[in-house]
């Protein structure tokens, strides 16, 4: 009898429901990680578009070593960096994402939390590439650690070290601004 | 004393929750003791409740709906372009084909007759070089092709680059990146840059080492 076939095999078929379904699981998820890194929400759109566009193109060459999350990821990334570099884009904070964020309830401690959240987000974005995207993958996207090595090129330890290292400097940084 | 150091790393596991046993019984027992350790413990469980209290904009109301229009018209506009090009590959490829047929017919009978005559004379060799930019397509077909299969990594090494511009850093990083991977795994990675970057990459390395052009493609 014949087995139904995979999504990847789908996906190889160039079956057009297979693309969307993809899109449909994985755009959050996308936009999110492309968000926190390129920080304006147009730019963000527009890579999650890129990032679909170019996994679909190059669909052929995935062999399904590492999972289609983690190479979607790859993508995004890459065309992040990429965004990155050839904008020269300051990263700043964005005041569209202060402004526009949904919050916690209560009135005071939220805002004081927020604010300190804002100051860790700023500070977040100091951090080293490698160092940021550990943090921006663990914390925001519960990637495990092999995963995020698989994505940015490194060992699972690496990864450890890395998401280490850029905690320890954010600790350190709400330390000297009295938050901690 | 017990040495803090080595409990740095997985103070910030076990804060994060992803310690495992028996380190994890191993630093808990350590913190008890060490009140400078369990500080540094407290403080990240705050800063990872503070980290993850920063909330993003969600993405406008249309926009998983434009998305799937938007790559969806895209990858139709890439199918058909693809297609284009294949069916004038195909006659191109019957075209110059008969062209050499004719090409080989006709300089045999025409070689035959003139040696016939006459010692032919030394054939001086024709200059195989291709230029740069060709050595540049050429390679990034092949690293997209399905064929590429026996190039290293070690073709795509950096280390006589004596350019001065500000991306040496970053070619040097996706370098390195590229020298990680192991020639299985090349296509796949290359894959995941867009083709400016890997472009740009090759690029760069060919300015400086043509002869990473695997031998086969000169």
């Amino acid at each position: 009898m014949d087995e139904a076939p995979t999504l990847l095999e789908k996906l190889k078929a160039g079956d057009h429901e297979a693309f969307n379904d993809v899109i449909k699981e994985y755009h959050r998820e996308i936009y999110f990680l492309t968000l926190r890194m390129v920080k304006k929400a147009e730019d963000a759109e527009d890579l999650t578009q890129q990032t679909f566009i170019n996994a679909f193109e190059k669909i052929g060459s995935f062999r399904g070593d590492s999972s289609l999350k983690t190479w979607l990821y790859q993508i995004a990334l890459n065309l992040c960096r990429t965004h990155l570099r050839k904008k020269r884009v300051v990263v700043e904070l964005n005041e569209n994402i202060l402004n526009e964020g949904s919050y916690n309830d209560s009135p005071l401690g939220s805002i004081l939390k927020t604010e300190q959240g804002e100051l860790a987000k700023a500070e977040l974005d100091k951090l080293s590439e490698k160092q940021k995207m550990a943090v921006i993958l663990r914390v925001f996207h519960d990637m495990e650690y092999k995963q995020i090595g698989d994505i940015i090129h490194c060992s699972e330890k690496t990864a450890k070290v890395n998401f280490h290292y850029g905690i320890d400097k954010l600790r350190k940084k709400m330390k000297e601004n009295g938050i901690m | 004393m017990e040495s803090c150091k080595k409990y740095e790393l997985n103070i910030t596991l076990l804060a994060e929750g992803s310690l495992e046993e028996p380190l994890r019984s191993e630093t808990l027992e350590h913190i008890e003791r060490c009140e400078s350790c369990k500080g540094k413990y407290e403080q990240t469980l705050t800063l990872l409740g503070l980290v993850k209290s920063s909330s993003l904009p969600e993405p406008s109301g249309d926009f998983l709906d434009r998305l799937i229009k938007n790559v969806g018209r895209e990858i139709s506009k890439k199918d058909n372009v693809t297609r284009l090009a294949s069916v004038r590959q195909r006659k191109l490829k019957a075209f110059a084909a008969m062209a050499a047929t004719f090409a080989v017919v006709f300089f045999s009978v025409f070689y035959i007759q003139y040696s016939s005559r006459q010692q032919a004379p030394v054939a001086e060799l024709p200059d195989k070089s291709i230029n740069y930019e060709e050595s540049v397509d050429i390679y990034f077909e092949a690293l997209l092709s399905d064929n590429f299969v026996e190039n290293s990594a070690d073709d795509l090494s950096f280390d006589s680059y004596t350019g001065d511009t500000e991306d040496y850093i970053w070619i040097e990083e996706k370098l390195s990146d590229l020298e990680s991977q192991n020639s299985n795994d090349l296509l796949e990675y290359i894959n995941t840059f867009s083709e400016d970057e890997a472009r740009d990459i090759l690029e760069e390395l060919g300015t400086e080492k043509q002869t990473s052009v695997p031998n086969s493609f000169s």
